[in-house]
C-alpha cells in the first residue's frame, strides 16, 4: 500500500490545513484587535484558556458546540482583563499582553492539573458532498472537521466585515486615527473594547481546536508556543484575513512536514524547518515596514500600541 | 490471574525472607521515600507506572513524597531539597537526572539514591531498570499476527540505546511470526508530547501502517489509531481505557515489586549499590490484557512464548538475526550478552527508519 | 448614573509610586490566594510556609539568591533597552545563544585545563548575546522595524538552533545519545563565594547593575540615552546619532542577557541542555516593569521575582501544586502593577450624574 507522490502531497496538504487551523483562528482574532489599534500579545495564554475550558465542557457534556462556545467565552472573559488594563487604565499593551500569556499559562496549568491524562472523543471529519469530489482541492479542503469549515466562514465574514461594511470602516479608522474618530463622535473606547474582546473569543476557538480536535487530551502547555506564531502571523499577513489563511497553512505545512520528512529520504533537519517560518516572518515584516516608510502605503494600523486619551495631547 | 499470583508469591517470599532480620534495622514504616518524576503523574505511561509503585510503598506504611514534571535543568534543586529534608531513599526516574543525582549524592553520603535507566553508580547511588524489552518482544508477536498491510509504525521518543533496544525487540517479535512485515519509525524527540505523538501516528498511518506501537508515554497515538479504525499498542502502563477498540495490548511496568524490595533493604541496612535489571520473570515488566479483537489462538501463542522466556528456554536477542543493512548481527545458536543488549546502537533487519548520525 | 473618570495628578512623587506598587503587589497576592483557595490550599498558611521555608534556613536563602542571579541580569537587560523606549523581549534567545557560544568554547578548548577557558567562555557568550540582538537592533535603527516582534521571534530561532546542536553533533556520546552535551572540564566552573553555596554570578549581577546605574546617571552616554528616551524628536536637533545609539544600547542589552546564559551554564548546569532558561527573559520584563526601569529597583524586584520562583517550587514539593502556579502569580502580579500605574499619574474621579 505505498502511496504515490501526488497522493502523499495531498495528504500532507490536508494535514497542513488541520495543523494551520488553530493558528488561523488565533491570527484572525489578532487581526480584529490590531485593526482597532490594540496589540494582543496574550494569544498563547488565551489559547490555553480556550483549550482547557472547551476540554472540560466536552468531557462533562459531550457537546462540541457547547465546548467551543465555552472556550470562546472563557478566552473573551480573560481578554477583557487585557482590555481593561490597556484601554481604560492606559497601561502598556505589550506588558499587559505578556501578563495575559503568563496568566493564561498559569491558570490553565493550575486548574487543568487534575485533568492530565483524561481523554475525550475527538471531532470526526465530515465530507462535504460535491465539493469533496473536486480532484486534489476536494481532498485537501473539504474532508475536514466542522471547525475547519467554521474557519473558512470566519475568514470570509471578517474579510467582508472589515472591508465592506460601515462597522469595519469604523474599526479601521479608529486603528488609524483615534483622535479624528473621536471628534466625529465615534466611541473609540467602545469599539476598541468590542474588537479586543471579540478578537480574544476567536483566539479562544483556536485554543479549543487544540484540545477537541488535534490532541484529545489535556496536558499542560498543550499549545506549545503556537499562540506566539499567531502573534507573528498577524504581521506576516499584513493585518488581512485572506493572507492570514495563507500564512497559517504555510506554518501548518512546516509543522506537519517536520515529522513526515523522516519517512521519506529528504535530509532537512526538522529544527531548520521549525525555524523557517520565524525567519520568513522577520523578513516579511522588514519588507512591509520599508515599503510602509517609503511609499506611505498604510500597512500597519497607525495608532497600533498607543492608548487613546480623550482631550489629552501626547 | 496467573501473573498476579506470581507477584503474591514473590511478595510473600520476600516478606518471609526479611521478617527475621527486621529486629536489627529500622521498620519500613519509619522510612521516608521521595520520587522525582520527569512527566506528569497523569501521563498514563512512564511516570504513572512509577507512581503506582510509590503508592504501593505508601500502602506498606512508608512515608512518600514526590515532585512531578521536573525538567532536567531544575532537577538538582529538587533532588537536593529532598536530601536536605532527610529522606532515606530518593528515586530519580529519568535518564536525564543521572549526573545531577550523582552530584547531590556526593553531598549527602548517608542518603540512598536510586536512579532509573542510567549507568553511573556510586557508593550511595544504585541504578535500576527492567527488561521490558521482553514484553516489547511479546507485543511485537501480537502485531506481527494482527497486521494486514504488513507495515507497522513505531513512535520513537529519543534515539538512545534503551529505545533502540525496545524497537529492536519489538521488530524481532514481529518478524518471528511475520517475516514480510516492515517496522517504520518516526522520532518525536520527546518523552511526553501528546500533540506531536498524535501527529506522528497520523503520519505513520498515512504511510500505510495499520498498527502503531509507541515508546513514548501518552496514549495520543492510541486515540489517533482509534479515530481511524486502526490498531495500536500501548507503552509503560495498560492503555486499554484510553482506546478500547484500538488497543491490542501494552508492555507494562509493575514497579511496586521492586520498590518494596529496595525499601526493605534500606530499612534493614543491607542495601548496597547495584545495577538491577529485573525482567518479566519477577513481574517488574509484563504485558497487559489483550484487546477483544485479538483471537484466542494468538493469545495462546503469545502466552506460551512468555512462559518460555520466564523458564529461560527462549531469549529475545537470540540468533540468527541481521542488522538493518542485512549483515549478520548474531549467528545461529548465539545470543547477545547483557552488556551488548544494554548498549545496542544499531537497528535490526526489518526496521525502516534511520538513527541520527554519531559524533564525527 | 455614576461616572468614573481619571484626572491627572498635579503632583506625583516617588513615594506615591512606591506605595502604589506595594499595594498592587498585596492585591496580587490576595488575588493569587483566591486561586489557591479554589484548588483547596489555604493561601495564608501557604504564604507563611514559603516564607518560613526560605528565610528559616541557609539553604532557602541560597536558593533564592541563586535564582536571583539570572533575573537581575535579564531585568537590567530589558530595563536598559526600556530607557530608550526599546523592547528586548528576546532575552531568552540571547541567553540560549550566549550559552551556546560558551559551550562551543568549552567543548573545543576544554581539553586544556587552563585558566583562560572561563574568560574565553565569557567573552564568547557576551559576544554571541550582543550579535544575536544585532539584527533586530539594525532593523529598528535603520528601518524602524518593530523591535517587539523581531526580538521575540529571534527567541524561537535560537531555541531551535540549540535543539539542532543538542540533537545533532553536540550530543554526548557517553550519555547514550541523550540531547545533552558532555560535562565541561572543571576549569569551566564558575568560582563559588566563600562559605555559602552560591556562585559568583550573583556578585557579577550586582556589579553589572551598579555599572549601568552609574553609566546612566553620571556619564555623557547616560545623558544621551535620557534625551533619546524622553524625547526622540529633540534628539534629532541635539546632534546625537540616534541610529548608532539604538544599536549600541540594544547590543549592550543583548550582551548582558548573553552573560546571564554563560553564568547559568558555568554556575549551575556545567553542560548545555534544553530549558537552560526557564522563562528568565520574560520574567526580566516583569522585573523591569516593577522597577519602572530604574537600575537599583531591578535588584529589589529580581529578589521579589526569585521569591515567586522558589516559593512556587516549595509549594510544589509541600502541597503538590503544579509548576504552572509560578506563571499564574507572575501574570497576576504584572497585571495588577500595570493596572496600578494609572493611579500614580491620575486620580480616580467618581461623579454622580443624573
Amino acid at each position: 500500500m505505498e502511496t504515490t507522490a501526488i497522493e502523499w502531497i495531498v495528504i500532507v496538504l490536508a494535514a497542513s490545513v488541520k495543523m494551520g487551523t488553530p493558528i488561523l483562528f488565533g491570527t484572525l482574532g489578532g487581526v480584529i484587535s490590531e485593526r482597532a489599534g490594540v496589540i494582543n500579545l496574550g494569544m498563547e495564554g488565551l489559547m490555553l484558556i480556550g483549550a482547557l475550558t472547551s476540554f472540560v465542557v466536552k468531557l462533562y457534556t459531550g457537546s462540541t458546540i457547547l465546548a467551543v462556545s465555552a472556550g470562546a467565552f472563557a478566552a473573551g472573559a480573560a481578554t477583557s482583563l487585557h482590555a481593561l488594563v490597556c484601554i481604560s487604565m492606559r497601561a502598556s499593551q505589550i506588558a499587559s499582553g505578556l501578563a495575559l500569556t503568563m496568566f493564561g499559562t498559569g491558570v490553565s496549568g493550575l486548574l487543568g492539573d487534575s485533568l492530565t491524562g483524561k481523554t475525550i472523543t475527538p471531532l470526526m471529519d465530515i465530507k462535504i458532498p460535491l465539493l469533496s469530489s473536486i480532484p486534489v482541492i476536494g481532498k485537501i479542503f473539504f474532508i475536514q472537521d466542522a471547525l475547519v469549515y467554521l474557519s473558512y466562514i470566519s475568514v470570509a465574514t471578517i474579510w467582508y466585515l472589515l472591508f465592506y461594511t460601515r462597522v469595519g470602516l469604523n474599526i479601521r479608522s479608529i486603528g488609524e486615527a483615534p483622535a479624528v474618530c473621536d471628534s466625529i463622535g465615534l466611541s473609540v473606547l467602545k469599539y476598541r473594547y468590542a474588537a479586543v474582546i471579540i478578537g480574544g473569543m476567536i483566539v479562544g476557538v483556536g485554543g479549543a481546536y487544540f484540545s477537541i480536535v488535534l490532541t484529545p487530551f489535556w496536558v499542560d502547555n498543550l499549545t506549545a508556543g503556537r499562540g506566539w506564531i499567531a502573534v507573528a502571523l498577524v504581521i506576516f499577513a499584513f493585518w488581512h484575513p485572506g493572507k492570514a489563511m495563507f500564512g497559517a497553512y504555510l506554518f501548518g505545512a512546516a509543522l506537519s512536514l517536520q515529522l513526515r520528512l523522516q519517512l521519506i529520504d529528504i535530509n532537512i533537519s526538522p529544527y531548520f524547518l521549525a525555524m523557517f517560518p520565524f525567519i520568513l516572518t522577520i523578513v516579511a515584516l522588514t519588507i512591509a515596514t520599508i515599503r510602509n516608510n517609503k511609499k506611505r502605503i498604510a500597512v500597519m494600523p497607525a495608532s497600533l500600541g498607543e492608548a487613546f486619551f480623550r482631550g489629552e495631547k501626547h | 490471574m496467573k501473573v498476579f499470583r506470581l507477584h503474591l508469591l514473590l511478595i510473600v517470599a520476600i516478606m518471609l525472607a526479611f521478617t527475621g532480620t527486621t529486629v536489627f534495622g529500622k521498620d519500613v514504616k519509619d522510612l521516608k521515600a521521595a520520587f522525582v518524576y520527569v512527566g506528569p503523574i497523569g501521563d498514563g505511561g512512564w511516570t504513572y507506572s512509577h507512581d503506582l509503585g510509590r503508592k504501593h510503598l505508601e500502602k506498606m506504611g512508608v512515608t512518600t513524597s514526590y515532585v512531578e514534571t521536573v525538567p532536567e535543568t531544575d532537577s538538582i534543586r529538587v533532588i537536593r531539597n529532598f536530601a536536605r529534608e532527610n529522606y532515606d531513599i530518593i528515586f530519580t526516574t529519568s535518564f536525564g537526572y543521572m549526573d545531577t543525582t550523582l552530584k547531590v549524592a556526593s553531598e549527602f553520603p548517608k542518603t540512598v539514591f536510586m536512579h532509573c535507566s542510567g549507568f553511573k553508580t556510586a557508593e550511595n547511588v544504585g541504578t535500576y531498570f527492567g527488561r521490558i524489552y521482553q514484553a516489547k518482544f511479546l507485543t511485537g508477536i501480537v502485531a506481527g499476527y494482527m497486521t494486514k498491510s504488513n507495515v507497522i509504525g513505531v513512535i520513537g521518543s529519543h534515539p538512545i540505546p534503551e529505545i533502540i533496544r525496545h524497537i529492536n525487540a519489538f521488530t524481532l517479535g514481529v518478524r518471528s511470526v511475520n517475516p514480510d512485515a516492515k517496522v517504520k519509525v518516526i522520532w518525536v524527540n520527546a518523552w511526553f508530547d501528546p500533540s506531536k505523538e498524535g501527529a506522528a501516528a497520523d503520519s505513520l498511518m498515512d504511510d500505510g501502517a495499520d498498527i502503531v506501537s509507541i515508546t513514548t508515554d501518552s496514549a495520543a497515538a492510541l486515540k489517533a489509531a482509534e479515530k481511524r479504525g486502526k490498531y495500536a499498542i500501548g507503552n509503560d502502563s495498560d492503555m486499554k481505557p484510553y482506546a478500547p477498540s484500538a488497543h491490542l495490548t501494552s508492555a507494562v511496568w509493575n514497579w511496586g515489586v521492586y520498590y518494596e524490595h529496595i525499601a526493605k533493604q534500606v530499612a534493614e541496612g543491607t542495601w548496597k549499590t547495584n545495577k538491577d535489571w529485573w525482567g518479566i520473570k519477577s513481574g517488574v515488566a509484563d504485558i497487559s490484557s489483550f484487546g477483544d479483537m485479538v483471537p484466542a489462538d494468538i493469545r495462546d501463542k503469545v502466552n506460551k512464548k512468555k512462559e518460555e522466556i520466564i523458564a529461560g528456554k527462549s531469549f529475545v536477542f537470540q540468533g540468527p538475526f541481521n542488522k538493518q543493512d542485512g549483515s549478520s548481527a548474531v549467528k545461529e545458536g548465539e545470543k547477545l550478552t547483557d552488556e551488548q543488549i544494554w548498549g545496542i546502537d544499531y537497528f535490526v533487519e526489518g526496521v525502516a527508519g534511520s538513527l541520527p548520525k554519531k559524533n564525527n | 448614573m455614576i461616572h468614573i473618570s481619571f484626572e491627572k495628578r498635579i503632583y506625583s512623587s516617588g513615594f506615591i509610586r512606591m506605595s502604589i506598587t506595594i499595594c498592587a503587589i498585596i492585591f496580587a497576592l490576595l488575588t493569587g490566594g483566591v486561586f489557591l483557595y479554589a484548588i483547596g490550599v489555604n493561601p495564608f498558611s501557604a504564604y507563611f510556609n514559603v516564607c518560613s521555608q526560605i528565610f528559616g534556613n541557609k539553604w532557602g536563602i541560597e536558593d533564592l539568591l541563586l535564582k536571583m542571579s539570572p533575573l537581575m541580569l535579564t531585568g537590567i537587560s530589558v530595563a536598559l533597552a526600556a530607557k530608550m523606549r526599546l523592547w528586548n523581549i528576546g532575552a531568552d534567545g540571547q541567553i540560549y545563544m550566549g550559552a551556546c557560544a560558551a559551550t562551543w568554547v568549552a567543548l573545543t578548548f576544554g581539553g586544556s585545563n587552563n585558566l583562560t577557558l572561563l574568560p574565553m567562555m565569557f567573552v564568547a557568550g557576551i559576544t554571541a548575546g550582543a550579535l544575536w540582538i544585532f539584527i533586530p537592533a539594525f532593523l529598528k535603527a535603520h528601518f524602524n522595524v518593530n523591535d517587539i516582534i523581531t526580538t521575540l521571534l529571534m527567541n524561537y530561532i535560537a531555541i531551535n538552533w540549540v535543539d539542532y546542536l543538542l540533537f545533532g553533533s553536540w550530543r554526548d556520546p557517553n550519555s547514550l545519545n541523550f540531547p545533552i552535551t558532555a560535562l565541561f572540564a572543571p576549569a569551566a566552573t564558575l568560582p563559588m563565594i566563600k562559605n555559602i553555596n552560591l556562585h559568583i554570578g550573583f556578585l557579577i549581577g550586582i556589579f553589572i547593575i551598579l555599572l549601568i546605574y552609574f553609566l546612566l546617571s553620571k556619564s555623557r552616554f547616560g545623558i544621551y540615552v535620557n534625551i533619546v528616551g524622553n524625547n526622540p524628536n529633540a534628539a534629532e536637533y541635539s546632534g546625537i546619532n540616534k541610529k548608532k545609539l539604538i544599536i549600541l544600547i540594544m547590543m549592550i542589552s543583548g550582551a548582558i542577557a548573553g552573560l546571564a546564559g554563560v553564568i547559568e551554564l558555568t554556575g549551575v548546569h556545567h553542560r548545555l541542555q534544553q530549558n537552560i532558561s526557564l522563562g528568565y527573559g520574560y520574567t526580566g520584563i516583569i522585573v523591569t516593569w516593577l522597577s519602572r526601569a530604574h537600575p537599583l529597583g531591578v535588584i529589589f524586584n529580581a529578589f521579589f521575582m526569585a521569591l515567586v520562583f522558589v516559593g512556587g517550587e516549595i509549594m510544589q514539593m509541600k502541597a503538590g501544586l503544579p509548576v504552572a502556579m509560578i506563571y499564574l502569580f507572575q501574570g497576576i502580579i504584572l497585571f495588577s502593577v500595570l493596572g496600578s500605574d494609572v493611579f500614580a499619574e491620575y486620580k480616580l474621579k467618581i461623579k454622580r450624574t443624573a
